[in-house]
C-alpha cells in the first residue's frame, strides 16, 4: 500500500508516495536523503530525529509518515541557504560551543528554532523545560542553554 | 625526557623498551625515541593559539547536520543488515531457520556460525552456539532497505534449548551453579590481591575503624549513535574499507584483518564523525563483522547501524561493583589501613577493570590490601565506561572517608587534605604535577565549604551562569545539614565532596604528518579519532601554535589507517598527551623547513626569521612573506613535517588530579534528590581550549550526576531478560536535571609530563561527581546512602533504616 | 515504523502482516472504518508507533483520527463546562488560556507528560489510552496481558509496581492525564459503529486487571475516545495535579496525585502509578477532608487510612510512604484557604 503525500519540506514542495509503516524519519533519511537528522533511538526517547512541522517540535521517527500530508516540515538543512551562512540559532550553537560530539546538534536546534518562535525572550528555565526531551551524553546542557540564550539575545541585539 | 636518555648515532633512531599506561593497565612496548623533541612549553611560553577559547573546527558542520556519522553513509547499491539476537539468556542453539526470513521482500543474504570464520570478540564466539546472554548476536540478514532487513531478522527462527543461567554475582559463584565459560565462573586472576605495607599492622595502630558495604550498578555509556559499520569490498574483494563509528581505527583494522584471515594493509578503517564513544567503540563488534562478511558474501556495500535496543544489551557497561571497605585511622586523621574486598559481576567477557585500584593512589596510607574477584554471568559483557573501575572504586573509598571523617569528628575537607599522598605510593616516585591539595582548597573557596568562604563578591562573578536552581537557589551553606521547609515538604539541603586521581599522561607510539600546501595551509594528519571530544580543534590549535601559522590555515585530518600515521584508540584520556607532542614536533619541523626556503627567498639566515600568524618576517622586522607567498614560489616543491611521540619519563607519576563538591536538597517524604550546584577544580596540566575543557567537565559531571541518581542497567534474574533497554527506562539526565556547575582547570602546565605540557581531562570529571552527591545527600539527611543510584526508593529506604 | 515488510506480501510469522493506513475524514467515516477487525485508532503515533514496533499491539489498520476537525480543540459550553476533543494534543490543552483558569490541574498534568516534542504530537484520547509502562509486557514476556499466567513482577524487578489493585497482574497506569482528569469528575464520550454513543464517568472507564487483562479500559472493539468532557461542578483554582518522578523531566510517575474541591464544597482525591487503574480514595475520606479544620493527626490518619489496602510487593514498600506523602501535602493544600 502506498499513499501519496504532498507537503512542504524546508519551503519546496514535495510530492511522494509513503509505505504506512514509515515514518517521517524514515521518509526525510531514506527517500529524500537527507541525513541531517539523526536516529537515536526510533522510540521518541532521544530527541536527535527532532524536526519542526507546521511550527511545532515533533520527535519525526514517530510521526506517521501519511500525516504528513498538508503540512510545512522544517528540518536541519532547511535552516542555512543564505549562502552557506549559518542562521542565528546555527551560529551561536557554533559560539557557544554548543556541540560537542555533534549527534544529538541538529535535533537540539530544531527544538531552539521552534521554541524560540515562541519564546523570542527566554528564561535559562524555560530553555531548560524546552529542551527536556532532546538528550544530550556528552556535553552536560550547559553550552547548549547558553547557546540558545545567545541566540536570543543577538535576535534581540545582533551585536551581542 | 627519559629515563633511558636519549642518544643519537649517526643520526638513526634508537628504540627503546618503554611502559605505557591505558586506562589503569601497563602495557611495555618498544618505541622509537624521536631524534631531538622540542623544548617543553613553560610556564612563561607565550603562546598565541594554544590556550585560546576556540569554537569547535567541526562545529559548523555539526550545527548545519552535514557532519557525516556511519548512519548517513550511503554507497552505490548499499545494503543494510540486521542482527538477529538471543532472546533467552543461557542454552544451546539447536536450530536456525533462515528460510522464511530469505523469502521475504528485499533480503538478499543471511548468515549464521555456519558461514563465518571463527570471530573472537569479548573472548566470545561470534555467532557461538552456545548462548550466552539475551541480546547475543547469533545470525544476521542483509535487505534492500533496513526496514526490510529488521523485518527479515525478526522472522529468522532460532531455536534453543534452554539451560540454566546466572545473573548475579551470588548465583555465580555458588556451588552448583551453571558454568558461564568452561574455566569457571570467575576470571582466572581471581581473586586479584595487591598489598602494600601490613594491614593489620596499620588497623592495630588505628584509633577508630570503620567499616561500610558499597554497591555501583551495572550502567550503559548510551552514546547518543549507536554503535555501526559500512563495509565496502574493492577489486575482487580482497580489500575492504570499512566506515567504522571507532575509538580506535587502526585497534579496528588489526581485529577485522585478523578475524578474516587478512592482511592489515588490506582492511582501511575510516572514522570521521561518531556520536560518542564513551569507552564502548573501542573496538570492532559483531556490527562490524556482520557488515563485512555480508558485504564479501554480496559483493556489495553492507552498512550495519545497531538499533537502539541492540546498543542497550550487547555494546558493554560499566560492570556492577559491591564492595566491602575497612579504614583504619589515627585520631588526627592519619590514614593507617585501607582493606577493601570487591565483587565484580562482569558479564559473559570484558577485562579486569580494578575497583579498588584508587585505594592504592587516592590517600596516602602505608598499609594498603585489596582484593578482587570478577565473576561471569549470563549478560552482556564489560567494557571500558569512562575511567572504568575508578568511578566505582572511588564511591567506596569517597563514601568511607565521609564515614571515617564523621566518626572522628573531623571536617570531611580537612580529612582529606591531610591524607593528600604527595606522590606516587605505588610506584614510589613524586608525581611530575602534584596539586591535589590546591584543587581541594581551590575547590573549597569556590564552593564556600564551611571554613572555606570566599571572600564577598568572588564567589559570584566566578560561578558559571545558569540559573537551573532559580529563585530558590541558597547560597547558605549548612554544615551538618539543614532544613528547609518549602512547598510543604521537608527539604533538606547537604554538602559533600569527593576527589579524584587518575592517570592520564597518554604516550607512544603516536604520529603525526604535517604538509604544507601550496596555497599556505597546512594538513595535520593523524591517525586519531575525534570522539566529540575535541580532538580535531585541539590538534589544530597546537599545529597552528608550533608552525606559527593562523588557526585557520590548519586542517586536521583525522581516522584513516590508509591515510594517516599510527595513533592509539581515544580512550584512558590519552589522546591530547599522545598526539599533541607529534603534532608539535612535526609542525616545528615544517616551520623550521619553511624558515630554511623564506631565507632562501629573503636572503637571510633562517635563524633570523620568525613564523606568527602564517608570517614568515626577518627579526628587525622590516620583511615578510606570507607563508603563502613561500609555498607559491616553491610551487610542487612540499614542505612535510613528521612527528612522533616520545616515551614518558619513568621517575614521575602521571595523573590529572581533582575534587567536586556538591550541594544537594533532598524531599525526605518522597525522597527525591535535586542537585543545587557542582564545584570542580581539576588539574590536568597544561589546557589547550579552555571551551573545549568546560565541556568535557560539563560532560563528565552530568554522566557522574546520572550515575548518582538514575542511572542502573535491570536484568531480570528468574529470566535473565534486560527490562530497561531503552532511552527512557535506562535514564540518563536531561537538561533539567543539570545543577548549576563551576567547573575549572588550575591554570598551570606540566612540563615534566611532555613537551606540550597537556595531560588528559577525559575521564577524571566522572570520578569525583557520585560520591560527593551521595556524601551531600548523606550529610542532608544522616542516612547512610551507600548504594546507588540514589532513587527515592534507596533514599527512602535509607532515610527509613536509618531512623526506624 | 518496522514493521514486518508486507507491502509486497506478508510474512508467515509476523501475524497480521502489516496495518494499513486509513485517514478518517469525518466521525461518521472513523466509526466505519475502526469497526473493521484490527483496526485502530491513531491519533499523535507517540504511544502506538513503538507499541507496533515493539508488537505490543498488532493492528490491521490504523485509522488516522487526526484530522477530524470535530475531533480537535476545546468547546466551552455557557455553565463553564469544557468538552475536549479527544484528537486535541496535550501542547494544545496545556497553553489555552481558558483552560489555565478553569482546570489547572489537567494543564498542569499535560505540561509533565513527557517531552514537548511528545505534548507537540500526543493527543489526550491516546494519552488516556496508552499501554502500561511494565518492562515485563514492554519486553513481551509471556505475562498475563499477553495471554500468559504468570506475574513476572509479583516475584521479580517490582519497584515500579502496583501497591493497590493489583492481581493477577500489577501494572500501574501510565497516564498522568487520567489521575486529574478523574479528580476532575470528567466524563468520556465514546463513540462506535455497533455500540453507538457512550457517556462513561472516567471512573467506570478504567478497569483493574481482576476484571479484563487485555486491555486497561472498557472500550470495545471498534470504539474510541470522543471527547472528554470536564464538569462546570470541577472548574476553578482549587485543584492541582503533582508528581513525583526520578529525573527531572521526561518520566513517568513513581507517584501523582491529583485533587478538587468543588465547587459544591466536595473533595475528590486521586493517587497515580499507585494500582493499574488511577485509584480514587475512598467516598469517606474525600467526605471527610472535605469536612473542614483538620489538625496534623487527622491529616496523618486520613493518609494512612486512604493507603490501608495497600500490599506493597517485595521493592516498592517506599510507595506507600511517597503516597502517603503526596496525600497529607494534598489534603493540607485542600483546606488551605
Amino acid at each position: 500500500m502506498r499513499i501519496p503525500v504532498r507537503f512542504e519540506l524546508n519551503g519546496h514542495a514535495v510530492e511522494v508516495e509513503v509505505a504506512p509503516d514509515r515514518t517521517l524519519l524514515d521518509l526525510l533519511r531514506d527517500t529524500m536523503g537527507e541525513t541531517g537528522t539523526k536516529e537515536g533511538c526510533r522510540e521518541g526517547e532521544c530527541g536527535a530525529c527532532t524536526v519542526v512541522v507546521d511550527g511545532r517540535a515533533v520527535n519525526s521517527c514517530l510521526f506517521p509518515a501519511p500525516e504528513i500530508d498538508g503540512t510545512r516540515v522544517l528540518t536541519i538543512e532547511g535552516l542555512s541557504c543564505d549562502h552557506g551562512r549559518l542562521s542565528r540559532v546555527q551560529q551561536a550553537f557554533l559560539d557557544a560551543s554548543g556541540t560537542q560530539c555533534g549527534f544529538c546538534t541538529p535535533g537540539m536546534v530544531m527544538t531552539a528554532v521552534a521554541f524560540l518562535a515562541e519564546n523570542p525572550a527566554p528564561m535559562d528555565t524555560e530553555i531548560r523545560e524546552a529542551l527536556t526531551g532532546n538528550l544530550c551524553r556528552c556535553t552536560g546542557y550547559v553550552q547548549i542553554v547558553e547557546a540558545i540564550q545567545l541566540a536570543a539575545r543577538r535576535s534581540r541585539d545582533p551585536q551581542a | 625526557m627519559t629515563a633511558e636518555a636519549p642518544r643519537e648515532s649517526d643520526g638513526h633512531r634508537r628504540f627503546v623498551t618503554t611502559v605505557v599506561e591505558v586506562e589503569g593497565r601497563e602495557e611495555t612496548k618498544v618505541v622509537e625515541l624521536p631524534v631531538s623533541e622540542p623544548e617543553p612549553w613553560g610556564e612563561d611560553a607565550r603562546l598565541t593559539v594554544v590556550g585560546r577559547p576556540i569554537p569547535r573546527v567541526d562545529a559548523a558542520e555539526k550545527v548545519t547536520g552535514r557532519a557525516r556519522y556511519t548512519a548517513d553513509i550511503v554507497r552505490p547499491r548499499m545494503l543494510h543488515a540486521a542482527i538477529v539476537r538471543a532472546t533467552i539468556p543461557a542454552g544451546t542453539i539447536s536450530e536456525i531457520d533462515v528460510t522464511g526470513a530469505m523469502a521475504a521482500p528485499g533480503v538478499v543474504d543471511a548468515i549464521t556460525l555456519e558461514d563465518i570464520p571463527r570471530i573472537r570478540i569479548d573472548g566470545n564466539t561470534l555467532f557461538d552456539r552456545t548462548v550466552k546472554y539475551v541480546g547475543q548476536p547469533v545470525a544476521a540478514v542483509c535487505a534492500e532497505t533496513w526496514q526490510a532487513a529488521l523485518a527479515a531478522a525478526e522472522i529468522v527462527r532460532v531455536t534453543i534449548e534452554r539451560a540454566a543461567h546466572v545473573a548475579t554475582f551470588a548465583d555465580a559463584i555458588a556451588a552448583d551453579a551453571p558454568l558461564v565459560r568452561r574455566s569457571g565462573n570467575v576470571s582466572r586472576s581471581s581473586p586479584s590481591i595487591m598489598e602494600r605495607g601490613n594491614v593489620e599492622r596499620g588497623l592495630s595502630e588505628a584509633d577508630v575503624i570503620v567499616r561500610g558495604a558499597y554497591r555501583t550498578p551495572p550502567a550503559l555509556h548510551t552514546a547518543m549513535e549507536p554503535h555501526g559499520a559500512v563495509a565496502e569490498w574493492e577489486g575482487v574483494g580482497d580489500r575492504l574499507t570499512l566506515w567504522e563509528s571507532t575509538q580506535g581505527v587502526f585497534r579496528v583494522r588489526d581485529e577485522v584483518a585478523t578475524g578474516l584471515g587478512l592482511s592489515r594493509s588490506r582492511v582501511r578503517v575510516i572514522k570521521e564523525h561518531m556520536g560518542g564513544g564513551f569507552g564502548a567503540k573501542n573496538s570492532a563488534g559483531a556490527h562490524t563483522f556482520i557488515a563485512a562478511i555480508l558485504a564479501r558474501r554480496t559483493g556489495r556495500a553492507v552498512r550495519c547501524v545497531v538499533d537502539r535496543y541492540g546498543e542497550q544489551v550487547d555494546t558493554g557497561h560499566r560492570p556492577e561493583s559491591r564492595i566491602h571497605l575497612t579504614l583504619g585511622a589515627r585520631r588526627d586523621g592519619t590514614l593507617t589501613a585501607i582493606v577493601a574486598d570487591s565483587q565484580v559481576t562482569m558479564g559473559v567477557g570484558g577485562w579486569e577493570a580494578s575497583p579498588t585500584a584508587i585505594m592504592h593512589e587516592l590517600y596516602g596510607c602505608e598499609n594498603v590490601k585489596t582484593t578482587d574477584v570478577y565473576a561471569w554471568v549470563h549478560s552482556q559483557a564489560m567494557d571500558s565506561f569512562r575511567a572504568p573501575g575508578h568511578v566505582e572504586g572511588a564511591f567506596a573509598l569517597e563514601r568511607g572517608m565521609d564515614t571515617l571523617a564523621r566518626a572522628l569528628s573531623i571536617d570531611p575537607l580537612r580529612l582529606r587534605l591531610s591524607n593528600v599522598p604527595g606522590r606516587d605510593q605505588e610506584k614510589g616516585r613524586p608525581y611530575s604535577s602534584d596539586r591535589l591539595r590546591e584543587c581541594l582548597v581551590e575547590g573549597a573557596r569556590r564552593f564556600g565549604w564551611p571554613g572555606w568562604e570566599a571572600p564577598a563578591g568572588l564567589q559570584d562573578s566566578e560561578m558559571r551562569a545558569g540559573d537551573a536552581v532559580g529563585d530558590g537557589m541558597v547560597r547558605e551553606v549548612v554544615a551538618g545539614g539543614g532544613i528547609v521547609e518549602a512547598g510543604g515538604g521537608r527539604r533538606l539541603r547537604g554538602i559533600g565532596m569527593a576527589a579524584q586521581v587518575w592517570g592520564a599522561g597518554g604516550g607512544p607510539p603516536a604520529y603525526a604528518t604535517i604538509k604544507l600546501n601550496s596555497d599556505g595551509t597546512a594538513d595535520v594528519l593523524s591517525g586519531t579519532q575525534d570522539l566529540g571530544t575535541g580532538t580535531r580543534t585541539v590538534l589544530a590549535q597546537i599545529a597552528a601554535e608550533s608552525l606559527g601559522s593562523r588557526f585557520e590555515d590548519v586542517r586536521v585530518v583525522l581516522g584513516d589507517t590508509e591515510r594517516t600515521p599510527y595513533a592509539g584508540n581515544s580512550w584512558g584520556s590519552m589522546t591530547i598527551a599522545s598526539v599533541g607532542p607529534a603534532v608539535r614536533m612535526a609542525g616545528e619541523e615544517v616551520r623550521r623547513r619553511l624558515c630554511e626556503a623564506a631565507a632562501e627567498m629573503l636572503e637571510c639566515r633562517p635563524g633570523d626569521l620568525s613564523a606568527r600568524g602564517s608570517v614568515i618576517s626577518t627579526r628587525d622586522g622590516t620583511r615578510h612573506l606570507t607563508f603563502a607567498d613561500v609555498t607559491g614560489k616553491l610551487g610542487n616543491v612540499m614542505i612535510m613535517g613528521h612527528g612522533s611521540r616520545g616515551p614518558n619519563r619513568r621517575d614521575v607519576g602521571l595523573v590529572t588530579a581533582g575534587a567536586q563538591f556538591a550541594e544537594v536538597e533532598v524531599d525526605a517524604e518522597t525522597g527525591q534528590v535535586r542537585v543545587i550546584r557542582i564545584v570542580a577544580v581539576h588539574d590536568a596540566g597544561r589546557i589547550i581550549n579552555p571551551l573545549l575543557a568546560q565541556s568535557q567537565l560539563e560532560g563528565g559531571i552530568i554522566q557522574g550526576l546520572g550515575l548518582a541518581l538514575f542511572e542502573e542497567r535491570i536484568i531480570d534474574r528468574a529470566t535473565g531478560v534486560p527490562l530497561n533497554p531503552g532511552m527512557h527506562d535506562y535514564k540518563v539526565p536531561t537538561s533539567k536535571d543539570v545543577p548549576m556547575i563551576d567547573a575549572t582547570c588550575l591554570p598551570v602546565t606540566d612540563p615534566q609530563a611532555n613537551h606540550i605540557g597537556a595531560r588528559g581531562l577525559a575521564e577524571p570529571p566522572i570520578i569525583p561527581t557520585a560520591p560527593a552527591i551521595a556524601n551531600a545527600v548523606a550529610n542532608a539527611t544522616g542516612a547512610a546512602v551507600d548504594e546507588l543510584p540514589l532513587t527515592p526508593r534507596r533514599v527512602l529506604h535509607a532515610i527509613r533504616s536509618t531512623y526506624a | 515504523m518496522n514493521l514486518p515488510s508486507g507491502t509486497e506480501g506478508s510474512t508467515e510469522s509476523s501475524g497480521a502482516g502489516d496495518p494499513s493506513y486509513v485517514p478518517a475524514g469525518d466521525l461518521a467515516q472513523a466509526r466505519a472504518l475502526l469497526d473493521a477487525p484490527g483496526a485502530v485508532p491513531l491519533g499523535g503515533g507517540t504511544d502506538l508507533v513503538p507499541s507496533i514496533r515493539e508488537r505490543l499491539v498488532r493492528p490491521r489498520a490504523l485509522v488516522d483520527l487526526a484530522r477530524i476537525s470535530d475531533l480537535r480543540g476545546i468547546a466551552w459550553r455557557e455553565d463553564g463546562s469544557a468538552l475536549i476533543g479527544a484528537a486535541t494534543t496535550l501542547a494544545a490543552i496545556a497553553s489555552d488560556g481558558r483552560m489555565r483558569t478553569a482546570f489547572p490541574a489537567v494543564v498542569r498534568a499535560c505540561e509533565l507528560v513527557g517531552s514537548p516534542a511528545l505534548r507537540n504530537m500526543g493527543t489526550l484520547g491516546g494519552n488516556l489510552c496508552q499501554r502500561p509502562r511494565c518492562w515485563y509486557f514492554r519486553q513481551r514476556l509471556p505475562c498475563h496481558k499477553h495471554g500468559g499466567s504468570h506475574c513476572y513482577a509479583y516475584h521479580g524487578e517490582n519497584e515500579h509496581h502496583a501497591i493497590l489493585g493489583g492481581g493477577p497482574c500489577f501494572i500501574v497506569h501510565p497516564s498522568d492525564t487520567a489521575v486529574a482528569l478523574m479528580a476532575l469528575g470528567a466524563t468520556l464520550h465514546v463513540t462506535g459503529q455497533r455500540t453507538g454513543e457512550r457517556a462513561i464517568a472516567i471512573e467506570d472507564f478504567f478497569v483493574l486487571p481482576a476484571r479484563r487483562i487485555d486491555s486497561e479500559n472498557v472500550l470495545t472493539d471498534g470504539e474510541a475516545i470522543r471527547a472528554v468532557e470536564l464538569p462546570a461542578l470541577s472548574s476553578g483554582k482549587r485543584q492541582a495535579f503533582d508528581k513525583v518522578t526520578q529525573r527531572g523531566a521526561w518520566d513517568f510517575a513513581v507517584v501523582s496525585v491529583a485533587w478538587a474541591r468543588r465547587t459544591d464544597g466536595s473533595v475528590r482525591l486521586v493517587l497515580g502509578g499507585v494500582a493499574p487503574i488511577p485509584w480514587r480514595v475512598t467516598t469517606s475520606i474525600e467526605e471527610d477532608v472535605a469536612s473542614g479544620t483538620l489538625g496534623e493527626d487527622d491529616v496523618d490518619t486520613l493518609a494512612e487510612r486512604a493507603l490501608h489496602d495497600a500490599r506493597p510487593l517485595a521493592k516498592n514498600g517506599y510507595k506507600v510512604d511517597l503516597a502517603g506523602a503526596l496525600l497529607r501535602r494534598a489534603i493540607v493544600d485542600l483546606n488551605s484557604p
